[in-house]
């Protein structure tokens, strides 16, 4: 900078007032990756942090100074740390997004250091910057330098009405941002966690124990936490902030808002060695980022419906299974009603409550019922009979004994799936058993047909 | 071992082998634990007090045939049972998953049961639940009301699919470690001995009752695996037989721990709703064993 190098120069010109430039082709995606990994590194400081392109981080630090023992040590942790990541930063911390903004980038800051301007005094501190630390684009800059306004300053004293009316409205937005006239928030990287607790550590850890130890009493702090306000976590995230900048993160799922110690520590205990510790984790943060009021679970006096599962004693086990297996993996049936025998049940999730419906009578039906119907090779005397053999994964099966047919038709209320839908068309369902004593539930496809060899399938096997 | 096959009620005032007895006096107590001991098959803490807890907790069928001669007067609570098809899944598969249903609608009286299926994915669960819900059977009247229906219930079903036997049994090991399940049932293909150990400490341990279903694609791997041995309480085995439509099974105690193993023919009478079973093999005796345990049984069920 000090030879004269500037944004917007042409390489050529760059490298003949400094020679042996080394020149790196613009990575606008690559640049915004790191500068979210950088934002993700900075959630150690407060859960509030955007990432400001191209080259910047706003951090909301209200209410987490005195973790730090004030702003100065704040400011001077956050520099410090990356000024040994190998960036150079300056920074500043003021009660407004845009007086920070300012101070930062053009209070003259050498890398390394900032300034924190203490309430009060942000009219007073913006009044020496130039006009283009209001965040305004280059043309207002340029328009406002053309009439003598280079200052932050000489806008002051100036009409407001007049000012919009010459230079649009963005810029009285901004000047109001900036002294605090006017509100701003950030849009943080993701929503802030209901709860969050952290440790930092004086020697970087890496063993699985201490990982192990660490994300006791992180879990044994937030559950008091939790607690004390009647709150339960219905999500967990362990953040774990890497000497090398990175972040190695996990995150748990409860089926019900839950706060007790015991039962969120095995849940994150699944998944700790998920956690890469690289050459070593200096921070680690356990935030709840969704909370739920916690009712504690009781079952009533008169227990309204017997079938019901208790959830309050098995959400522990589908948590565990959950989050080893995914969620998917578990299912309670539920009857629906369809005639269609593959549609009358349906999966929900284990403790969802819903309304208990009775299953309906049906005829005899399998016990197991193959995911997809199997075509089988048939011998039938008469189309309307049953058939007297059939070939069934490559074994031929007499039938001795058969019942039937149960029609089952289509249901033509619902909408045709795309393309020739198996279920909409007419069923006809056949009980059988054959010499060795396997019973099966076979049935033939769409009705008979002149010129159309029938098409039969196996569809279950019953007990 | 003439001790190890009497029914473990008798431990207590068993009579001890005279040789036994007069080397030592306190040595008969320390006999029955180690009986006891062996018969649990693991080391044992207190392994005679574990019994006698395990004598409180016993699931009958109802059948008394069998349940009596089962030593226990029933399936007991907290231990792991095998059910496996005889021969490839495709066929007798199904008859065995009916079979555990029976015990199973027994045992949803204590809790939910879990039921951990081999699926990749939801969609490809074979179980079917209206089939299941049929299963189960009706019982002389213990009420006044005539026959009380024992059907398994659908909603109280959970269903895991497991991709892998190894999940399917670190599942089923998680499902026996906690509380409020009345039973866990696993789909398993491989089950070695130090596997089914660790099964039936955990079954043990919470008192949740285990079953491991065998389910073998083929048939030699089905010849393979049913030879293995298996730290199971019991370890059955299934078979469909031509019975007119209506269900009817050869069922086969291939092992039980303490006991004989037999075989029966159950079947559904004909339009009803009761399961008969009649000893296929065995002595006569067996099917005529002392009423008292059976009466004990039933005494047990009206309690219950």
């Amino acid at each position: 900078m000090e030879l004269g190098i500037a944004p917007g120069l042409g390489v050529a010109d760059a490298q003949a007032l400094a020679p042996g430039l080394m020149v790196e082709p613009a990575d606008p995606a690559g640049d915004a990756a790191a500068l979210h990994r950088l934002a993700e590194w900075a959630t150690r400081f407060s859960p509030l942090v955007a990432p400001d392109p191209a080259d910047g981080l706003m951090l909301d630090v209200t209410g987490c100074a005195h973790l730090w023992g004030g702003e100065r040590q704040l400011l001077e942790d956050a520099l410090r740390r990356l000024e040994s990541h190998a960036l150079s930063a300056t920074g500043a911390i003021a009660g407004t997004i845009g007086a920070a903004w300012a101070t930062a980038r053009f209070s003259g800051a050498r890398f390394g250091t900032g300034a924190i301007l203490p309430p009060g005094s942000v009219s007073g501190a913006l009044a020496g910057l130039p006009v283009q630390a209001l965040r305004i684009d280059a043309a207002t800059a340029d328009g406002l330098m053309r009439v003598g306004l280079r200052k932050i300053g000489d806008l002051y004293p100036m009409k407001r009405a007049g000012l919009a009316q010459r230079f649009g409205t963005a810029l009285i937005t901004r000047l109001d941002q900036a002294l605090g006239c006017a509100g701003e928030t950030l849009s943080p990287l993701s929503p802030p966690p209901d709860r969050r607790v952290s440790l930092g550590f004086a020697e970087p850890i890496a063993t699985p124990e201490s990982i192990h130890r660490v994300a006791e009493l992180l879990v044994e702090r937030l559950s008091r936490e939790l607690a004390e306000h009647q709150r339960g976590a219905r999500s967990l995230r362990l953040s774990a902030y890497r000497i090398d900048g990175a972040v190695s993160a996990i995150a748990v799922g409860t089926a019900r808002p839950s706060a007790e110690p015991r039962h969120l520590f095995h849940l994150v205990a699944g998944k700790l060695e998920q956690i890469d510790p690289g050459p070593g984790i200096e921070f680690m943060s356990l935030a709840a980022d969704r909370t739920e009021v916690a009712t504690p679970l009781q079952s009533g006096l008169i227990d309204a419906d017997e079938s019901a599962i208790s959830a309050a004693d098995l959400a522990p086990l589908m948590d565990r299974l959950a989050n080893r297996l995914g969620a998917d993996r578990l299912a309670r049936p539920m009857p629906v009603e369809s005639y269609v025998p593959e549609r009358a049940v349906k999966l929900v999730p284990p403790l969802e409550e819903t309304k208990q419906k009775p299953w309906p009578s049906l005829p005899p039906r399998p016990t197991r019922l193959l995911p997809n119907p199997e075509p089988i090779e048939v011998m039938a005397p008469v189309p309307d009979d049953p058939p007297i053999t059939f070939r069934w994964r490559r074994i031929q099966h007499r039938v001795v004994w058969a019942e039937g047919p149960e029609r089952i038709a289509p249901e033509w209320w619902r909408p045709a799936a795309s393309g020739a839908d198996e279920a909409l068309e007419t069923r006809d369902y056949y009980r059988v058993e054959d010499e060795a004593g396997g019973r099966y539930w076979l049935y033939r496809a769409g009705l008979y047909q002149d010129r159309r060899a029938p098409r039969w399938f196996l569809h279950g096997v019953f007990a | 071992m003439p001790v190890a096959t009497k029914p473990p009620a008798d431990l207590p005032t068993a009579p001890v082998h005279p040789a036994a007895a007069t080397i030592k006096p306190f040595s008969l107590n320390e006999l029955k634990h180690a009986v006891a001991r062996l018969e649990r098959a693991g080391p044992g803490r207190s392994g005679l007090s574990r019994w006698s807890r395990l004598q409180d907790r016993v699931v009958s069928l109802g059948i008394p045939t069998m349940d009596t001669h089962l030593p226990w007067g029933g399936l007991p609570h907290g231990a792991l049972h095998e059910i496996a098809g005889e021969g490839a899944d495709r066929e007798q598969g199904a008859a065995a998953a009916g079979f555990a249903a029976f015990w199973l609608a027994k045992l949803q009286a204590a809790g939910p049961v879990l039921w951990i299926l081999r699926a990749a994915a939801r969609a490809s669960i074979d179980l079917y639940a209206p089939g299941l819900s049929q299963q189960g059977l009706s019982q002389q009247g213990l009420s006044q009301q005539g026959l009380v229906r024992q059907r398994l219930d659908p909603d109280r079903l959970i269903l895991v699919s497991a991709r892998r036997d190894d999940e399917a049994l670190w599942a089923m090991e998680e499902g026996l470690k906690s509380k409020g399940l009345g039973a866990v049932i696993a789909e398993i293909g491989r089950l070695d001995l130090t596997a089914s150990r660790r099964l039936q400490l955990a079954a043990e341990t919470s008192g949740v009752t285990a079953f491991a279903l065998r389910r073998w694609r083929l048939m030699t791997e089905a010849e393979r695996e049913a030879r293995q041995p298996v730290a199971a309480m019991t370890r059955w085995r299934v078979t469909s037989l031509p019975g007119g439509g209506a269900l009817k099974w050869q069922v086969r105690l291939a092992r039980c721990r303490g006991g004989r193993p037999a075989e029966w023919m159950m079947e559904q009478a004909d339009g009803s709703d009761l399961l008969h079973a009649a000893p296929l093999s065995g002595d006569l005796a067996e099917a005529l064993v002392d009423r008292s345990l059976e009466t004990g049984a039933a005494k047990r069920q009206v309690a219950g």
